[in-house]
């Protein structure tokens, strides 16, 4: 079992963990605990016992931290990453119905303003998309966040750790 | 302005509205605000101060009365048709959207099932799409646009009478 320390990172660092490695894995799992992180570079891991680890502990504390077995490297391929795909399907679909109702809406409103009888009928005030798209709102997201977050234990370091006051 | 009793066209009638005549037109509205699962060449206009018309009446055949006038029935052709459109496409969008919404819920469903580690939860328990769209208000927008009709129109429908 190998511990990584995850550090927040972006693009404009040139720091990056080369794909498929145990390191951008501790990262995939981090960015899908985390709901903020959707960047590629939105992280940066290393082994905790490497010196990169210890160099980038002086300038910055980690963010998270994450014990990897091989096993634990398999689960993600295999079975958290296929269902993070669906999830992102699931997201997706909804921003397409929204967009493809919201579009329909708008050429119904187009065609009533151009309408003799029906330019003073607001169409679009009968139609309540908010109302129904909150109801569908992707809930899935947040409850595999958790579940990754505990099956794979993920740890949050509070910046107070480790810290003198 | 002409007032027209709508009936049903019986099976063998040799009577058919002429293309582009205020009769064919009359049938095409009464249909739409009938909501009459038919074609409208299922219909027959008859002018209300014609002889038929009387005898449709006595006969307790008059579905309902429609008025049109020249303007009223090119609105119909130019106007309502082009809405009636919008509505079917905002309908044929959010059937669309249903359909892709549960498949790809189905899919997830089918993730986590497959997964030994994160298996036990079931989106499509917390997600609904079936009838949620239905909230969008459609059948409201729907009764706006018969309510503009009818009024337009002056549609009255006719009520069997009870003996």
């Amino acid at each position: 079992m190998t511990k990584y320390l995850i550090f927040n990172n972006s693009l404009s660092t040139g720091k990056r963990n080369s794909p498929g490695t145990p390191e951008a894995v501790a990262c995939e799992i981090a960015r899908a605990v985390d709901k903020e992180a959707k960047g590629l570079y939105d992280y940066v891991a290393y082994s905790a016992n490497k010196p990169e680890a210890t160099l980038e502990v002086l300038k910055e504390l980690p963010v998270y931290s994450i014990n990897l077995t091989k096993r634990k490297i398999d689960l993600w391929h295999k079975d958290a990453l296929p269902i993070l795909d669906k999830i992102l399907a699931v997201t997706e679909a909804i921003e397409n119905a929204h967009d493809s109702i919201t579009s329909a809406i708008d050429d119904l409103q187009f065609d009533s303003r151009n309408s003799e009888i029906f330019h003073e009928i607001n169409f679009a005030g009968e139609i309540d998309i908010d109302r129904a798209f909150n109801r569908i709102d992707n809930q899935s997201e947040y409850i595999f966040a958790s579940m990754v977050k505990s099956v794979f234990g993920l740890e949050y370091l509070s910046h107070a750790q480790g810290v003198t006051p | 302005m002409t007032t027209y009793l709508i009936t049903h066209r019986s099976e063998d009638s040799q009577l058919i509205h002429r293309e582009g005549s205020a009769e064919e037109a009359a049938c095409e509205i009464a249909n739409q605000l009938l909501m009459f699962y038919g074609s409208a060449e299922k219909l027959m206009a008859i002018k209300s101060d014609s002889p038929l018309a009387t005898f449709s009446l006595i006969k307790d055949d008059v579905l309902c009365s429609i008025d049109v006038t020249k303007k009223s029935i090119e609105t119909w052709r130019n106007d309502v048709s082009s809405i009636q459109m919008a509505i079917n496409q905002f309908h044929s969008a959010k059937n669309r959207a249903e359909s892709i919404l549960t498949q790809a819920l189905d899919d997830l469903d089918f993730a986590f099932d497959s997964s030994e580690a994160l298996g036990d939860f079931v989106p499509s328990d917390d997600i609904s799409v079936y009838g949620v769209l239905d909230e969008l208000g459609l059948s409201d927008l729907e009764t706006t646009f018969r309510r503009a009709l009818r009024d337009m129109y002056k549609f009255k429908t006719y009520q069997k009478s009870v003996v």
